[in-house]
This record gives C-alpha cells, sequence and structure tokens, in this order.
C-alpha cells in the first residue's frame, strides 16, 4: 500500500531554489561587446611660438579586447616627449561575468615653432576582441599658435616617464627584467646656460613596494645649481607596461637644474637600495637589490649676444621693484634701500651692483633668495636690502637698476628697470664724509686709509730658528734634579729615622728584659731601694729618658704622655711612694714579692702590647 | 746629604744651561748678503723680489725678528695686510718685546677692522688680548721655560733647606715655608706660561687668515674649480685654529668659535 504525501511548502520553496541555484553557473559564457572610448584633449588649444604644450590621448576599453592606440601625426609642432602608460583594472562578482577594463594614456608634450591654426587628425585605437578587430577614432584638435609672446608655458608635471629607450626588455639583465631598475630623464637635454633643465629620477620595480628605499648615492650635479622640485612629497606609485611586464613606477628625484656654465655637462648615475616582497606573512620572502641609474647628458650654450650686456644677462622672466624709506633723513641716520626681483627663472643668478653715491655710505647689502617651484618650474624672489647713511645734507638721486634678461625659446633680450629713487638728508655734513668731489676734484683733501708705514730695517742678526728649550731630553733632566733630590732626601730621612727607632726599640726591650729577669730574681728584689732602682730602670728604658733624677710630678707627667692616660702615672706614683714607705718602715717579705709583682705588670701595661722578644 | 748641596746644584745647572742652550747661533755669511741683497731689491722697488729672498732666509731656518717685521713691512706696501699680520704675530713671538711691531699690529687690525665694519656694518675689533695671550706674550718661549726651571730648582732647595733645618727654630722654618710656598705658587704660573707658548693643553695650532673674505666650507671640496657654496666667510688678519690639514696639505680644518669648518691652506697660515 502507499500513501500519497502532499507537497507542503517547505518543499516546493527546496525545489525551486535547488533548480534555480546552479543557473547562473550553467549559463553559457558568452563574449561581451567591448564598449570602446577614445578622446583626444590639449591643455590649450591657443599657444605661442615657442610655447609647449600637452596632447593627451586617453582610451578605455571595458570588456574583452586589448586596445592599441595609434597616434597622429602631430606635424608640423615638435614632439618633446611621449609618456605612454597602460593600466588594466579586473572586478569580478559572485555569479556574474567578470568585469575587466583598459586604459591607454599617452601625453605627449609639443612646441609650437610657427604661426597659424593647424589641425592634429584622429587619434585611433584597434580593439580586438576574440576574432574580430575594430577601430574607433577620437575628434580631430585644432591648435592656434599665435606670434611669440616671451613667456614660457608651464609644463603639465610628468606624473609617469617615458618608457626608457635605452632599457629594451630583450636587452636586460635578468635582475632588472625581474626586480627593476632606475632611469635618470632629463627635459630639455640642450639649453642655455641658466636655463631650467627638469630632471627625475625613476624607479621601476615589478611589485609595489612595502618599504621606503635607501638612497645609497645621490646623482651628481657638477655645474649645475639644483633645486628639488620634490619638496617632501610621497612616493606615488604609478604603473607602466613595458615589454608585456608590468612595472609599479616611482618617481625618486625631482629636480630643477640650471646649467653654471657652457659645454656638455653631465648628471652622474645614481643608486639605491630597493627591498622587494615582505609585509606578508604567506607572500615572497623580501629581498633587497641595488639598481643605478644611467648618466645624463646635458649642452649647455652660451647665451647669445650676452656680451653686449656685460655678462650680466639671466634666464628666465623677472620684474623688478624698489623701494626706499624713509625719503628724509638726518645725515648720519640709516635709510633702507630695498630692490625685489621676482619672476620665473633661477633667483640665485641675479646679481645687482651696489648703488654708487658719492655723498652716502652704501653698505653692504643683505640678500635674501626665495625659491618657490610651481609645477615643473622654478619661480621665486631675490631681495636686496642696502643701509644707506647720507654723508651730506641735500637731495640724492639713486640711479635705476636694471636686468637683463633672456628668454631661451623666442632667443630674446628684455632689460627690466626699477624707477629712479631720490631723497632728501637734512642736518650738518659728517665729519667724516667723503669730499664732494665737486669741491675737491684731484680728491687732495681725502683722508688717507692707509698705514704709516715704517721703513725696513737695514741690520738683523738673522738668529737661526731653534728648537724650544722644553723639547730638549736634558732639560727635562735638569729639571727633574731638583725635585728628585727633595724625594731622594725626604725618603732617605724617612728611613734613617726607621731605622733609629728600631735601634731604640731594640735597646729599650734588652733592658726591660734585664729588669723583668731581676724581678723573677727574689734576691735583687728584696730590698725596697733595689726594687726602686729597677723600676726606675724599667721606666727609663720604656720612656727613652732617665727617670731617676725625676721629681714626682715629672715623672707622673712623663709616664701620663706616654702612656695617654692618667691611671698608669698614678699607679706608678703610687708604687713608688709604697716603696719610700717599706724602705723606712720595716720591709716585711710577702709586701716585696707583691710590689714586685706589681712592678712588672705596671711596666708591661707601659710597654704596650707584648712584643717578640729578639733573640 | 750635605747642606752645601742645594747650593751648588743651581750653579751647575746655570752653567750647563747657559753652555748648552744659551750660546748664540751659528751666523751664515750667504745669509747676511741674502737680506742685504732683499734691502737693495725693496729700495730699488723690487718689492717682489725681496719678499721672495726673505723667504728663503725663512726657509733656511732663520727665525728673526727683524726678518719677520721686514716681512710684514714688505706685505703692506704691497697692501697684503693679512700676511703682514701673520709675519707681525710671527716677530713678536719671536720677541715679544718688539714694541714697533706690537704698535704695527695693532694698527694693521684696527684697519682691517674698519674695512670690514665698511663692508658689513659691523666687525669685532680685537682691541684687547685674551688673558692667556696677554700674560703669556710678553715673554718668549725660552724665557718661560728657564724661569720655570729655575724656579723648580729654588723650590727644590728652599725643600731640602726645609728637610735638613727641621729641628732648628721656628722663624727660620717659617720664612722657608712661605719662600717655598712662593717659589712652588711661581712655577706653576710659568708652567702654564710655558704651556701656552708650547700649545700642550689646547688642540691644533695657532693660524692667521691670509686673504681677504676666505671662504668656508663644511668638508673639503674635492673640485676647487667648482666648489659649493661657502658656509661663512673668515676676515682677512683675524686669528683661527687649526686643527688638522687633509693628506695632500690643501685643506685645513679651522674652528671659528664653536664651529668647524674647512679653509684652503693657502688661506690660514699657521703661525709658528
Amino acid at each position: 500500500m502507499t500513501s500519497a504525501v502532499k507537497p507542503t511548502l517547505v518543499h516546493w520553496l527546496f525545489l525551486v531554489s535547488v533548480t534555480l541555484a546552479p543557473a547562473p553557473f550553467a549559463a553559457p559564457a558568452h563574449a561581451q561587446a567591448p564598449k570602446v572610448s577614445i578622446t583626444m584633449d590639449t591643455d590649450t588649444p591657443r599657444v605661442a611660438v615657442g610655447d609647449r604644450f600637452s596632447v593627451t590621448v586617453s582610451a578605455t576599453v571595458r570588456g574583452d579586447g586589448s586596445p592599441q592606440v595609434k597616434l597622429p601625426s602631430f606635424s608640423p609642432f615638435s614632439v618633446l616627449s611621449t609618456n605612454p602608460s597602460t593600466q588594466r583594472r579586473m572586478r569580478w562578482s559572485l555569479g556574474g561575468p567578470s568585469l575587466s577594463e583598459h586604459v591607454a594614456r599617452y601625453e605627449v608634450i609639443l612646441q609650437a615653432n610657427r604661426t597659424g591654426t593647424f589641425h592634429i587628425p584622429r587619434a585611433s585605437v584597434v580593439v580586438k576582441a576574440g576574432q574580430k578587430r575594430r577601430v574607433y577614432d577620437s575628434k580631430p584638435l585644432t591648435i592656434t599658435v599665435d606670434p611669440g609672446s616671451g613667456n614660457v608655458a608651464s609644463i603639465p608635471s610628468q606624473t609617469a616617464p617615458p618608457p626608457p629607450p635605452n632599457m629594451d626588455p630583450e636587452t636586460m639583465s635578468s635582475s632588472e627584467r625581474q626586480d627593476g631598475f632606475l632611469r635618470m630623464v632629463v627635459d630639455p637635454a640642450q639649453v642655455f646656460v641658466g636655463q631650467q633643465v627638469t630632471a627625475s629620477l625613476f624607479l621601476y620595480v615589478r611589485r609595489e613596494l612595502r618599504q621606503a628605499p635607501t638612497m645609497e648615492k645621490e646623482p651628481t650635479t657638477d655645474g649645475f645649481w639644483v633645486q628639488d622640485l620634490m619638496q617632501g612629497q610621497r612616493l606615488e606609485p604609478t604603473v607602466q607596461q613595458l615589454g608585456g611586464k608590468r612595472y609599479v613606477v616611482y618617481r625618486i628625484r625631482h629636480l630643477a637644474a640650471f646649467p653654471t656654465r657652457p659645454g656638455t655637462l653631465t648628471i652622474g648615475p645614481a643608486s639605491m637600495w630597493v627591498q622587494l616582497g615582505g609585509g606578508s606573512l604567506f607572500g615572497p620572502r623580501p629581498r633587497r637589490f641595488r639598481p643605478a641609474s644611467n648618466p645624463v647628458m646635458v649642452t649647455a650654450k652660451a647665451i647669445p649676444d650676452a656680451a653686449s650686456h656685460r655678462g650680466n644677462v639671466v634666464v628666465g622672466n623677472f620684474e623688478l621693484s624698489a623701494a626706499l624709506e624713509p625719503a628724509r633723513v638726518q645725515t648720519g641716520d640709516a635709510m633702507t634701500l630695498t630692490v625685489t626681483a621676482t619672476g620665473q627663472g633661477n633667483p640665485a643668478a641675479l646679481a645687482l651692483p651696489n648703488p654708487e653715491l658719492p655723498s652716502a655710505r652704501v653698505l653692504r647689502p643683505q640678500v635674501r633668495d626665495e625659491v618657490k617651484p610651481v609645477g615643473d618650474r622654478v619661480t621665486g624672489e631675490k631681495r636686496w636690502t642696502w643701509l644707506i647713511i647720507p654723508q651730506r645734507p641735500g637731495q640724492h638721486r639713486i640711479a635705476p637698476f636694471e636686468l637683463h634678461t633672456f628668454d631661451p625659446v623666442s632667443r630674446t633680450h628684455r632689460t627690466v628697470t626699477t624707477e629712479p629713487l631720490s631723497f632728501a638728508a637734512t642736518g650738518k655734513p659728517l665729519a667724516s664724509a667723503p669730499p664732494d668731489p665737486q669741491r675737491d676734484p684731484q680728491g687732495l683733501n681725502r683722508t688717507p686709509r692707509a698705514l704709516p708705514i715704517p721703513s725696513l730695517r737695514t741690520t738683523s742678526s738673522l738668529r737661526t730658528g731653534q728648537q724650544p728649550l722644553s723639547s730638549h731630553a736634558g732639560y727635562w733632566l735638569i729639571w727633574a734634579l731638583g725635585p728628585l733630590s727633595v724625594a731622594t732626601t725626604w725618603t732617605s730621612r724617612r728611613i734613617r729615622r726607621a731605622q733609629r727607632v728600631k735601634k731604640r726599640r731594640h735597646r729599650t726591650a734588652h733592658a726591660l728584659k734585664h729588669v723583668m729577669h731581676a724581678l723573677d730574681d727574689p734576691g735583687q728584689t728584696a730590698e725596697p731601694g733595689q726594687l726602686k732602682r729597677l723600676v726606675h730602670q724599667g721606666l727609663s728604658a720604656i720612656l727613652s729618658t732617665h727617670t731617676q733624677g725625676m721629681t714626682r710630678d715629672e715623672l707622673h707627667a712623663a709616664v701620663h704622655n706616654h702612656a695617654g692616660d692618667q691611671h698608669p702615672a698614678e699607679q706608678i706614683t703610687t708604687l713608688l711612694a709604697d716603696l719610700e714607705s717599706l724602705q723606712y718602715g720595716g720591709t716585711p717579705t710577702g709586701h716585696m714579692t707583691e710590689a714586685a709583682q706589681r712592678t712588672k705588670s705596671l711596666l708591661k701595661t707601659l710597654r704596650g702590647a707584648p712584643r717578640k722578644q729578639p733573640t | 746629604m750635605s747642606a752645601g748641596t742645594p747650593v751648588t746644584w743651581p750653579v751647575c745647572i746655570f752653567v750647563c744651561i747657559f753652555a748648552a742652550v744659551g750660546c748664540a747661533p751659528e751666523r751664515d755669511a750667504a745669509a747676511f748678503q741674502t737680506f742685504h741683497s732683499a734691502l737693495q731689491n725693496a729700495q730699488a722697488g723690487d718689492v717682489t723680489g725681496a719678499l721672495r729672498k726673505l723667504h728663503a732666509l725663512e726657509r733656511n731656518g732663520v727665525r728673526d725678528a727683524d726678518v719677520e717685521f721686514n716681512l710684514a713691512v714688505l706685505y703692506l706696501r704691497q697692501g697684503e695686510r693679512g700676511r703682514a699680520v701673520l709675519h707681525l704675530e710671527r716677530c713678536l713671538l719671536v720677541d715679544p718685546g718688539q714694541k714697533e711691531a706690537r704698535r704695527l699690529l695693532r694698527q694693521t687690525r684696527t684697519l682691517l677692522s674698519n674695512e670690514q665694519a665698511e663692508k658689513h656694518g659691523e666687525s669685532i675689533t680685537e682691541d684687547r688680548p685674551p688673558l692667556t695671550v696677554a700674560i703669556a706674550a710678553p715673554l718668549t718661549e725660552h724665557a718661560w721655560a728657564l724661569l720655570f726651571l729655575l724656579l723648580t730648582l729654588l723650590a727644590s732647595g728652599l725643600a731640602l733647606v726645609l728637610m735638613l733645618t727641621a729641628g732648628s727654630n721656628e722663624n727660620l722654618r717659617l720664612t722657608l715655608l712661605t719662600a717655598l710656598s712662593l717659589a712652588a705658587l711661581l712655577a706653576m704660573v710659568t708652567a702654564a706660561g710655558l704651556a701656552f707658548h708650547e700649545q700642550w693643553l689646547r688642540e691644533g695650532s695657532d693660524a692667521i687668515v691670509v686673504e681677504g673674505e676666505t671662504p668656508l666650507y663644511t668638508r673639503p671640496p674635492t673640485n676647487i674649480e667648482r666648489p659649493p657654496a661657502p658656509i661663512g666667510m673668515l676676515p682677512e688678519g683675524s686669528r683661527a685654529r687649526v686643527l688638522q690639514t687633509t693628506d695632500d696639505g690643501r685643506w685645513a680644518q679651522v674652528k671659528t668659535g664653536p664651529n668647524l669648518a674647512w679653509a684652503h691652506t693657502a688661506h690660514v697660515r699657521p703661525v709658528q
């Protein structure tokens, strides 16, 4: 018997989900038609002769297919540089098709050479998707070139370098193919002395850096005045395809270099330590390598017709201004003259002569440079500040300052000047004032600034140079005689003194030994007078002086001095008093024995610590 | 030791010192000829020739105050005041009693300071020498060495007499002790003077800046044709202290105040 089971709502939902779930995976993967766009733009459609400008061609392909950009002919413009870069982005979605996007971008730096309106033809991109091959075109560009204005157009900042022409992937070493390389790029390579050369050092690596690279050797820039254009910027990576391989490119150095002399100058090779890998537990092991860049030649030409301006010509575009404060002063008071040059170019190359004021003292100027990088260009300001001290009253005039500049693009000279300045000085002429040239044209009243030079000496003993006295060994030998004799005398006296003390101690010990023996002999201590004599013998030996003729007080003092204590002195005087009373009041034998023992004990105490008996 | 020892020793030492050191140096007839030839050059207006001959004397070992003075005078005639200061300093080092040289040195320094003040708005005038220089400069190194020797021997003799008369009267002992302390103190002062002259306790050697506006660098420039930007300037005639020189002898590390910098040795010349 079978029982029919009715499907519940849960069963229906399960069946629907099982049926529909594989559908996205089972759907046939069909090629998506790529969406292609190509644009060609310029930063400025109107330029002047000699100006440089950029044209950017950008092709984007969304979907399958790789773009192949065909650049148009840029004639009659001069192509200064071409900077290609490609990017590929992939996106995955769960259950959906992957989406890829190719971006190819070319930045072309052009220079206008003649006036007119010029058309740049369309740029095109060829996209191959499967077997199909389609071509897409951009819009053409129209550029109008006006007569030269002398201004140098700003060049957009290079975000990625051109592919290295001398770094063909086929000729690269395995290390360069595997790890990366350094490349120095200069723009332009032919300049006038004082014209800016923009030098960039690029690091090409196969993977993004996890650690900042360490510069081992900076590029040498002999013959250049150099200004850093990076100003502490962070390393920003860009991606570039080179020989079918993806490189991450970092700009390591970005310099504005101004040649200071004509000739072929070299920006020397640089090298650095780069660490790749690391930073991830499962990534490749960290590895260091040391790429080195190529030396780059720059040809610097002398500024034409510089001789007509006495050589004081600077490349760039500067403006001059001058100010004088205050306009009216007392003689002897200082006033400030400030001249400021502002513009594009190397401010350090600017030079101005000191103002010539015959009736005033002009102190040496304080000069300050301030360099401001704007994009790839160096602009700045230079300020001269003179202190002027009028020496004579009257109206004084300061001649205008002149600055000769040269535009390397249009090859034209320009002279900028300040307005003439004047000031009034009041008061009396100073004593140190220079003579008025109108009143004293020959300078007869001029204060001589030379020294009263004495006459030469006609006689001389012509002593020859002697070695310093203190450099002779004999000097120090003689010098040492004094301290040595003092030391020797002191030591010998100490030794003799020690010997004397030793002898005295020996004698004392001998005498005491004799006294002690006598004290042990009852025959020699039977009489108080005999014992008194022994006491004095012992004391004389210990005190190193005869005590026989001393009064009681003198003996007390001598024993006290020797022992440093009053008690032994009192015991001695008591002992002697007892012996005297025994001597004159009868002499029991037991008392004499006790007196001998007391004497022995006292002498031992006075002698101090028991000494080794001499043999 | 006999009591006569402290008396006889200094006498013997005096004799030895004057016999060994005090004899006049040997004079060379060719040197006198060169000296007079230099004077003739100078009278004829050939200052360069005179300088060359006097420098030749210096190279041959002549270290004479008159030669140094004449060199200074000739450099002043040429307007090279820094070099004049150098030779006047050398003249005073050989013979500190040269009043004319001292006055000329002061005048030259004042003139250089005035020029500096006019150029830069301010300058430092060395109107009073440092205390050590003021104490040590009036005597030559030989005089300081002899004084140091004699005072040391005197102090030693007094110490000996004091030891030998230890048991005698108290007044004599007190007098001897006072004399000994004074002699020891003076010996220490002369030792300091000698140390200053010999530059024992100081690093480097004294030098004079002989060129105007001598540039200073943080390190010796590798290429003199294109030197880096200087970090400062030394005024002409100023004192400097040379601590060391490069192996090739072209650059000297000089100490100016608390700072160390490198200058070309042609611009900074040692006094000694």
